[in-house]
């Protein structure tokens, strides 16, 4: 049963993994650091990857339809072993939002707030987050399909007036590059952003949806946000070429090029203004799970209570993540795919297996049940049943 | 309404306001008048110290800009321009020393133009680029030119028309661009032109040159000034103190934007580069035939001469062809074909009254003449050991095994390749006469 008892539709839903997924599209400097100008292939490739745990997630909610992750691991694993496994959810929740607001942070910092202090921007951020949390869940994503869709006409705009700078020989010619490179670039796609999609779980049981086909719902959100992303992945590489692997923001220097004559220049506002409205969205959502499963954790009544200690905690988090953006990026690309598919992929996957053994058990326990019914007449014996 | 309502009504409203403040940017605020916008930067090579660039900022005046006399070419007004030089290891370094003397940050978002000097090209552009590609107020796509002389002198010409050298070399650039083909080169253009195999990139370059109405009495200028020597006339010593100190004036008039000599500036050719390192120049003549090479071509003319006589035509709507191949032996062979509508625009001293037989002579000679341009090009192209015309790359991106099989000697590949033209221009039309109405004069001797 979920923490907050508003219900938002199936669009709200589906806009919402939408904009999470093109929050990170104007972000692919991890990825792109290494596999350049075959980024495309790789988000890809990472996107079939992903697909492994669309099924997972879909199996688990079809089980346990209104139940929250941090429910479910209770459920399957028991209280004891269920409660340390949730704890590492928490901890991915609230390192994921730490991460995007120190992302958010350090973009406004570079490109157009250079003044501000880190600390402000950041705090102001997560004041209208929160103040966005504390009115409910549908409220929170109200806006997402507004967002996802003039994110997406954004993006749209922004591939035709790049078009006077974009070279289709600058995609030629695709893999060249060592196996490794294709192999590692995936592994960091499957894990940042598809691999988040996992704090959905915390969100699916307010879905107001008769049918509760949540894996068709998060396909198509994915795949919507994957196309947006592709678009996003071949602009910049047929705009900026061989130069896409050495920019730490590629999008944001394709938008500062691209112009349609003298008129229509310096449209890096345009980036940035659905930036800032992408991030926010992709910050709420975490911000959300985060609070939404230390207070599910803590069997508190609400999680609007503590929805303003959990963004301070955040926010001290986030200023003592990294030592330097340098190590953050390095991390992003080195360290934090191998920690994520932990807690996104084996994690679920475990999940699932248990749930399935218990099935099969509790299944071979009722056949047990009525041979024994049918043996003895009369006499009832219930056998040891499983998964109660 | 009770108390505690209204204490929280008020504080909701402080929270909005603070933040609309502070995420709308008002932390980050920047006054017009304290900023001092920079509208061209230049570097130059120092001859006696090769470790320090001189570097040249050049401002907008903003007052002449703004004031009453700022329309007149006069000089009446003030210079619309400043000029700060600093000598310095990097830009960055320079504009940071010349921010201690100025009343204003220097703000280098509106930076129309970078020009490098010749000599500074030498030793290798690595820290315009670098600096240009990595420091966040820097753009990468500010178009990038070669001064034939010094950047600071192109930077300190004021120029017909535009006010500044800043904003006369995109103008032309744009207009090139339109008018005849692709010659405008920004930073990023460049870095990724080097990046890729051939490694080898152009940069426009640009002459300072007097105007048409100067030439004249600069031409007179110096006739006196030769009269004056072959006569032998030895200067008094106050003749020479007074010479000397003319110049020193005008030196310090032209630094405090006081009367500055009209100037024109001229796009001569290319620099070429291979990696960060200038190779040599493509002067006028090789220009076209780069052009042809590159597919650049959006309309041009072509004067052509037909035994005694000669014509002039317009060739538009060219397009073109290149296929690379590397045959057994590992040679470099490109197929290149151009398909083109032309136009006459003069025709004196031709026959012209078979008018089929006329367009085939004169299809025949155009097509001998671009030949002829791209050959040229491309022989300057393999002197300098620079593929500019992007084969190496052609190959590369369609046939990138055959490319790893002659990655290491891809230079020397470059040298022996063979260029297979195939030219096709139709005459389209003879402009408004059907045949020339001055055939009874051509043989007539004036």
């Amino acid at each position: 049963m979920s923490i907050d008892k508003s219900k938002i539709t199936v669009t709200q839903f589906v806009f919402t993994i939408v904009c999470f997924i093109e929050s990170s599209a104007v972000l692919s400097s991890f990825s792109v650091g290494i596999s350049g100008k075959d980024s495309w292939f790789t988000m890809i490739m990472g996107y079939l990857v992903f697909l492994i745990l669309v099924f997972v997630i879909s199996q688990i909610m079809r089980r346990y339809p209104d139940k929250t992750l941090i429910e479910i691991n209770n459920e399957v694993f028991g209280n004891v072993l269920g409660r340390i496994i949730s704890v590492f959810y928490i901890w991915f929740f609230v390192t994921l939002t730490s991460l995007n607001l120190l992302d958010t942070q350090v973009f406004a910092s570079i490109s157009i707030m250079t003044k501000t202090p880190p600390i402000v921007l950041m705090a102001t951020f997560m004041v209208i987050c929160v103040w966005a949390l504390r009115n409910g869940i549908s409220v929170m994503t109200r806006y997402m399909t507004v967002i996802g869709l003039l994110a997406f006409a954004i993006t749209v705009f922004a591939f035709i007036i790049a078009f006077q700078k974009f070279h289709l020989s600058n995609l030629l010619p695709p893999m060249q590059q060592k196996p490794i490179v294709y192999v590692q670039a995936s592994h960091i796609v499957s894990t940042i952003p598809f691999g988040e999609i996992i704090v959905f779980l915390m969100l699916t049981p307010n879905v107001s949806s008769s049918s509760k086909k949540y894996g068709r719902y998060i396909l198509i959100g994915t795949l919507l946000g994957v196309i947006s992303m592709l678009l996003v992945a071949i602009r910049d590489i047929g705009v900026l070429g061989e130069t896409i692997k050495y920019f730490t923001v590629p999008s944001l220097e394709t938008q500062r090029v691209s112009s349609i004559s003298k008129i229509f220049s310096r449209l890096e506002v345009l980036y940035t203004i659905i930036f800032t409205a992408l991030m926010y969205s992709k910050i709420v959502v975490l911000l959300y799970a985060a609070t939404a499963a230390i207070a599910q954790f803590f069997k508190l009544k609400t999680y609007k209570n503590i929805s303003l200690l959990i963004a301070a905690l955040c926010i001290v988090y986030t200023l003592n993540l990294y030592d330097s953006g340098i190590s953050h990026g390095l991390s992003g690309m080195l360290v934090v795919p191998f920690l994520w598919s932990f807690i996104e992929y084996i994690l679920p996957i475990l999940t699932l297996c248990v749930i399935l053994i218990k099935s099969k058990f509790k299944k071979e326990g009722t056949e047990n049940d009525a041979v024994r019914v049918n043996g003895k007449r009369g006499n009832l014996s219930l056998g040891p049943s499983l998964g109660n | 309404m009770s108390a505690k309502k209204i204490t929280r009504r008020l504080l909701s409203v402080t929270a909005v306001v603070l933040i609309i403040a502070v995420l709308g940017g008002c932390w980050d605020k920047v006054e017009l008048n304290a900023i001092s916008i920079i509208t061209g930067i230049g570097v130059d090579a120092i001859p006696d110290n090769p470790d320090l660039m001189n570097v040249t900022i050049q401002s907008a005046n903003v007052k002449a800009l703004s004031g009453p006399a700022s329309g007149g070419g006069g000089g009446d007004g003030e210079a619309p321009f400043i000029i700060n030089e600093e000598q310095s290891k990097s830009i960055s370094e320079a504009i940071t020393q010349i921010e201690r003397r100025t009343s204003r940050s220097p703000f280098t978002h509106h930076n129309q133009i970078i020009v490098v000097g010749k000599d500074y090209c030498k030793n290798g552009i690595q820290s315009v680029v670098d600096t240009f590609l990595r420091e966040d107020e820097m753009r990468v796509e500010t178009s990038i030119v070669v001064a034939d002389g010094t950047a600071r002198e192109m930077l300190s010409v004021k120029t017909e028309i535009e006010k500044s050298a800043s904003q006369w070399i995109p103008g032309m650039l744009a207009s090139l661009n339109y008018n005849v083909g692709k010659v405008d080169v920004s930073v990023l253009d460049f870095a990724s032109q080097i990046l890729k195999p051939s490694g080898a990139a152009v940069i426009p370059l640009i002459k300072v040159e007097d105007t048409s109405l100067q030439k004249p009495m600069l031409k007179e200028k110096n006739a006196q000034q030769q009269e004056k020597k072959d006569e032998g006339e030895e200067k008094s010593g106050e003749e020479e103190k007074d010479e000397k100190k003319e110049a020193e004036e005008e030196k310090s008039e032209k630094k405090n934007g006081g009367e500055i000599e009209t100037k024109t500036l001229s796009f001569v050719g290319f620099a070429v580069f291979k990696g960060p390192y200038f190779v040599g120049e493509m002067g006028v003549a090789e220009m076209k035939g780069y052009r042809w090479l590159n597919g650049d071509v959006t309309s041009t003319r072509v004067s052509l001469s037909v035994g005694s006589g000669t014509a002039n035509v317009n060739v538009t709507n060219a397009k073109f062809k290149k296929k690379v191949r590397l045959d057994e032996s590992g040679k470099l062979i490109a197929d290149f074909s151009i398909i083109a509508d032309a136009a006459v625009l003069e025709s004196i001293g031709i026959d012209d009254t078979d008018i089929k037989r006329y367009t085939k002579v004169l299809t025949e000679v155009m097509s001998e003449q671009i030949k002829k341009e791209i050959e040229d090009c491309l022989e300057k192209a393999k002197e300098l050991n620079a593929d500019v015309f992007g084969f190496l790359n052609t190959l590369y991106e369609k046939h990138p095994k055959d490319y790893k099989r002659i990655e290491e000697k891809r230079d020397e590949v470059f040298k022996n390749m063979t260029l297979i033209t195939d030219i096709k221009i139709t005459i389209q039309d003879t402009g408004k006469l059907k045949k020339s109405i001055l055939e009874k004069w051509w043989n007539d001797e004036h």
